[in-house]
């Protein structure tokens, strides 16, 4: 699968995510310079990526930072202290 | 254990199911041309004066699609060596503009323009994994961050050979990507300086310390099996009461550790011969129970440690997280 993302580094926040399958490589690398041309006219400073990976959850594995917050592992970890205070 | 623990964490990081929208986005660009390597600096030069025009958009994107080639091969190769990599055909624009500046480096120079990373258990499957990428590459260049970190970032870089393109693998173990995985998403809510041993003090602060945390704790783990290793190896005759107290040492080292190979070694250790030197028996266990007990003292100290620090700055990471929204 390839994505192309537009990331909002200063916000750490991801804009877009469009999924290609490994078929449509030209297609995924078109798609990433009309994006890229349009956020540079427009003058907005946004990261334009190109990752390939077998699946989205593997993607997610070694790319996170397009993938949310660490809230979850935040609320995981309280919920664990919470458990352990708890015995 | 930790590993299990953080293991964990990235899965539920992994869970987290992110919808985004999908405008249609998708146009035309015409065929890749050949370009000159001064083509190619003179275009990094006008880069980096932060001057993007649309010819160079368009040129910095033939240029990087003369790597697509030489990521296809690295990425074929790496699966058929029952790896998993994820990566991108070609670097970001910011990401080659920023690098262009922070660094005294020409365009054409530059060796991570295409990559892709594994993500392995711990440190031993990462030096197997490095070992058959080498094999499996004529030619790649090793470098090795896990002693010499660079701003507390630890991982395993080869820069490799394919299609006549340079393609740089990273290969990190879970504690060394969790501890990457931090250290961008700081830099990216807090200061981008923070990735390169800049921003706010106490946070770099924060960052090294359980970098050498984790680099302590994994090298602990490769030692302990390393040493038991040797230790069979060197003996080829157990006694009764070595193995069963060694079973107990071993248990309680395993406590800690979620080690794969535990069951394949207990194995190992069960079916070694009970005869032998009673003498040689006697020194052995006694050194290697003495060590396992020391060493495990280190190692819940060193783990709770590393799992405390770890702890704060995925705490602090989210409290950013929440003031950024």
């Amino acid at each position: 699968m390839i994505f192309l993302v537009e990331y909002n580094r200063s916000q750490a926040r991801t804009i877009r995510m469009l999924e290609f399958p490994d078929s449509s490589k030209r297609e995924a690398e078109d798609a990433r310079l009309k994006l890229e041309l349009e956020l540079n006219a427009s003058g907005t400073k946004h990261d334009v990526v190109l990752l390939e990976a077998k699946s989205k959850e593997a993607l997610r594995r070694t790319h996170r930072r397009y993938f949310g917050s660490f809230e979850p592992v935040h609320k995981f970890l309280r919920d664990l202290e919470g458990r352990s205070a708890g015995h | 254990m930790v590993l299990r623990y953080f293991a964990v964490c990235l899965d539920l990081l992994a869970e987290e199911d992110a919808a985004f929208n999908s405008p249609d986005c998708r146009g035309a660009v015409q065929s890749v041309a050949n370009l000159t390597k001064t083509q190619i600096d003179r275009l990094g030069e006008r880069l980096k004066v932060n001057s993007q025009s649309e010819a160079d958009l368009q040129l910095l994107e033939e240029y990087r699609r003369s790597f697509g080639e030489a990521y296809d091969d690295v990425v074929r190769i790496t699966r058929n060596l029952n790896l998993d990599p994820s990566g991108r055909r070609a670097k970001s624009t910011s990401a080659i503009v920023e690098k262009l500046q922070r660094e005294s480096i020409r365009l054409s120079q530059m060796q991570d323009i295409a990559g892709c990373r594994i993500v392995v258990a711990n440190l031993g499957e990462q030096d197997q994994v490095v070992a058959s990428l080498q094999k499996a590459f004529a030619k790649a260049a090793i470098t090795d961050r896990r002693d010499h970190p660079s701003s507390g970032y630890r991982a395993v870089h080869m820069v490799v050979e394919a299609a006549s393109r340079a393609v740089e693998i990273q290969v990190r173990t879970l504690l060394q990507h969790l501890w990457a995985e931090l250290s961008e998403r700081s830099a990216d809510l807090l200061d981008p300086a923070i990735k390169y041993g800049g921003g706010p003090a106490e946070w770099q602060s924060m960052l090294e310390e359980s970098s050498i945390l984790i680099v302590n704790c994994e090298k602990l783990e490769k030692v302990t099996m390393e040493d038991y290793l040797v230790a069979f190896d060197e003996f080829s005759v157990i006694g009764a009461e070595f193995e069963r107290k060694m079973v107990v040492a071993w248990e309680r080292l395993f406590s800690v550790f979620a080690f794969q190979g535990k069951e394949a070694l207990r194995v190992k250790l069960m079916q070694r011969q009970r005869d032998s030197h009673e003498q040689q028996k006697k020194e052995i266990l006694d050194r290697l129970t003495a060590a396992s007990i020391a060493e495990n003292a280190s190692l819940r100290q060193i783990l709770t440690r590393t799992a405390e620090r770890l702890n704060e700055m995925i705490s602090a990471i989210a409290d950013l997280e929440r003031r950024t929204k």
